[in-house]
């Protein structure tokens, strides 16, 4: 048991950490959401003509052909020093290895190269209106007319949307089957969706809403087998858990440590409460550190990682939602006039973290997965 | 990062847990009056009491493997009173005199600033004044009432020390340590036993598992203690691994598996409804057992202020 780099591991972080200082001097986040996007699209640029986009891609795709733990090194070493997010965080992280998974070799040679580049921005049509736990509950319909699919439907919740060329889109192909067998999974272009931004309860407009009407999508387009859709969804979301366990504590200990400074500027360093509660506090993010470390390890040497991944998207979420609720409530965050708008960082923050507990599957999906499958206990719906 | 166990530690953790088969069976005889059958403590002693003690005094393995062994004596509910005599081992080690225990072939038991242990017999006793470790014996012991019924508990009249030393080599974070590892247990033989109960206890023709009420506050406690379990193998790790690291790795371990234990056991008497409550079930030996372990050498909420502070004034 070592919770230390390896030597190999260390070199990589030290690799990483010395490119991302020169990458991010004089670096400032834009105040504007637009301008931030930019900074994105630049970002991803930055990443893919120094070599740093696709640290876990096969060479073959014009990765580094490292690990999962090497990009999380890396991904852990950015949060750190605030870096902006890649444009294509969903392309590269999700599209392109579920790709390499389904797709056929002319879709892999068409998609891939672009996804690094970030010349082609994907986003990822799984959630709707009514269909958000219940992911299998779909109604976005496909029917085949000839060479082609017509999909209508509703997608919600869709990150960058309204900057995506493509969307990894999750339809209905056959109504008349169990839901988890009557899925297809096309790779469609944006430009024909409508596109509407939801302003979230900071202010932000960071998801989207895509009415798709009548949109006609090539069947050389379709990823995996007809109606054989869920095993692919299944892929996209493996995907999304393993690369977040060091980031997620990463944004976490952020956070605390601003709740120390401001503890500190409020002169209550000696307030017996306060500390009890910052004691708590980040030992739970400390948890997350150490259980995320346990994670990369069996990832690492190829074995399934234990019940500590359940527990860490629960705990991300409640320690976040504790420490901002903390702050405020205690009135370490100054005036609450800026409250419902983004001029407050506690505030902003808070309301933001109403959605650690609701988004890449809600507390009450990760208790459920956790009674099912640590528990054994029987399946509650 | 290869934070991983390597077989041989599975293998004490498989060990352990088949020495310690009975112990919930064991706890309940002690709560009775009746003596234990099959108590591993012998064993224990003879073979393990060395487990995680630096070699230089005469020990073998590291910490991890001594939580994993305290751990699955926790979850198996072992009541005996080899783990006060590991804990006494341990907490001279940080003195540089475990060997001086380990040599004498005697039982200690290791008490507290009111000279109370978790034993009512043993001829040596292990004692903390201020931040020196003074190994004694034990001229005499009255029985005192525990919290805890299923864990025998006496009060020492102290003999001559025998030996002592400064606490150099964080004796005090190997103890917090240890019962660390088995608060997890603990927590974890509660939460197993509710789950077991939920898959057969059947109320509105249905095991009562299937209602998310019931399992989603198992599940809440599974995410703590696995948090918990997390903070005490790093602390463990830490201890030889990164010693600058231990103080603070040892508390939040001890603070975090003391709530998450008690926690999980008030769930386990709750799942278990009107049976819960009373002496004939089993959720209330680890429920007292999980006081117990919190209330012994740093209690969650004084640790948790020690946390905070420290990190207010770093």
């Amino acid at each position: 048991m070592d919770f230390r780099d390896t030597p190999e591991q260390a070199a990589f972080r030290a690799e990483a950490a010395a490119w991302l200082d020169e990458a991010l001097r004089g670096f400032a986040h834009a105040s504007d959401g637009k301008a931030r996007e930019e900074q994105s699209i630049a970002w991803q640029a930055r990443l893919h003509r120094d070599g740093w986009a696709g640290i876990a891609w096969p060479e073959a795709y014009g990765g580094r052909g490292l690990g999962h733990v090497h990009d999380a090194i890396f991904n852990e070493e950015a949060v750190k020093r605030d870096a902006p997010m890649p444009i294509n965080v969903i392309g590269v992280n999700l599209v392109g290895p579920t790709i390499m998974v389904h797709g056929t070799d002319e879709q892999k040679k068409r998609y891939l190269p672009r996804i690094l580049s970030g010349e082609e921005v994907w986003c990822q049509g799984f959630s709707e209106p009514g269909a958000g736990s219940d992911l299998a509950g779909l109604a976005t319909r496909a029917e085949r007319h000839g060479d082609e699919w017509l999909v209508n439907g509703r997608k919600i919740w869709t990150s960058w949307a309204h900057r995506a060329q493509k969307c990894i889109l999750l339809t209905r192909t056959d109504p008349a089957a169990p839901k988890h067998k009557g899925i297809s999974c096309l790779l469609a272009d944006t430009r024909d969706f409508e596109i509407r931004p939801i302003i979230m309860i900071n202010g932000d407009s960071e998801f989207n809403e895509m009415t798709i009407e009548n949109v006609r999508v090539p069947d050389a387009e379709r990823l995996g087998e007809i109606n054989a859709g869920w095993p692919v969804a299944t892929t996209v979301l493996t995907f999304e858990r393993s690369g977040a366990a060091l980031m997620l504590q990463v944004m976490a200990q952020q956070v605390l440590d601003r709740l120390i400074e401001a503890i500190r500027q409020s002169g209550r360093s000696d307030d017996p409460l306060l500390c009890a509660q910052l004691g708590k506090l980040a030992s739970e993010v400390e948890s997350l550190r150490v259980s995320g470390i346990r994670i990369m390890s069996a990832l690492a040497a190829h074995r399934e990682p234990g019940a500590e991944s359940s527990a860490v998207k629960l705990i991300w979420a409640r320690v976040i939602q504790d420490i901002t609720r903390l702050a405020i409530q205690e009135g370490l965050a100054g005036s609450l006039d800026d409250l419902g708008t983004s001029g407050s960082w506690w505030t902003d923050r808070y309301l933001r973290a109403r959605a650690h507990s609701i988004e890449g599957g809600t507390d009450e999906v990760q208790k459920s997965i956790i009674a099912e499958r640590v528990l054994g206990l029987p399946r509650s719906r | 990062m290869q934070a991983l166990f390597t077989s041989d530690q599975e293998m004490i953790a498989d060990t352990a847990s088949r020495m310690a088969k009975g112990g919930l069976a064991r706890a309940r005889a002690l709560l009775n009056g009746a003596s234990p059958e099959g108590s591993p403590d012998g064993q224990l002693i003879e073979g393990w009491s060395a487990l995680g003690v630096p070699e230089a005094q005469g020990g073998s393995a590291g910490m991890v493997e001594a939580a994993l062994l305290v751990q699955a004596l926790g979850e198996a509910g072992e009541p005996g009173g080899f783990l006060t005599h590991f804990q006494s081992v341990h907490a001279l080690a940080g003195a540089g005199l475990a060997d001086r225990l380990l040599g004498s072939g005697a039982r200690a038991t290791l008490v507290d600033e009111h000279g109370v242990g978790a034993a009512r017999k043993s001829a040596l006793v292990v004692e903390r004044t201020g931040t020196r470790w003074r190994l004694r014996e034990a001229a005499g012991w009255e029985a005192v009432r525990s919290i805890d019924p299923a864990r025998l508990a006496g009060r020492v009249t102290p003999g001559s020390v025998i030996a002592e030393g400064e606490d150099r080599g964080h004796g005090l974070e190997r103890v917090q340590v240890l019962l660390a590892a088995e608060a997890c247990g603990v927590g974890r033989g509660a939460i197993r036993i509710a789950a077991a109960y939920a898959t057969t206890r059947e109320q509105f023709g249905k095991p009562i598992g299937v209602y998310q009420a019931i399992s989603h506050r198992l599940a809440h406690a599974t995410a703590d203690l696995e948090a918990a379990w997390s903070l005490t193998l790093h602390a463990a790790w830490a201890l030889e691994g990164a010693p600058e690291l231990a103080v603070k790795a040892a508390r939040m371990a001890k603070a975090a598996a003391g709530t998450a234990a008690i926690y999980a056991c008030e769930a386990c008497v709750q799942t278990h409804g009107g049976m819960g409550i009373t002496r004939e079930a089993d959720p209330h030996l680890y429920l007292k057992r999980a006081f117990a372990i919190d209330a012994a050498w740093g209690r969650a909420a004084a640790l948790n202020r020690e946390i905070g502070s420290a990190l207010l004034s770093s």
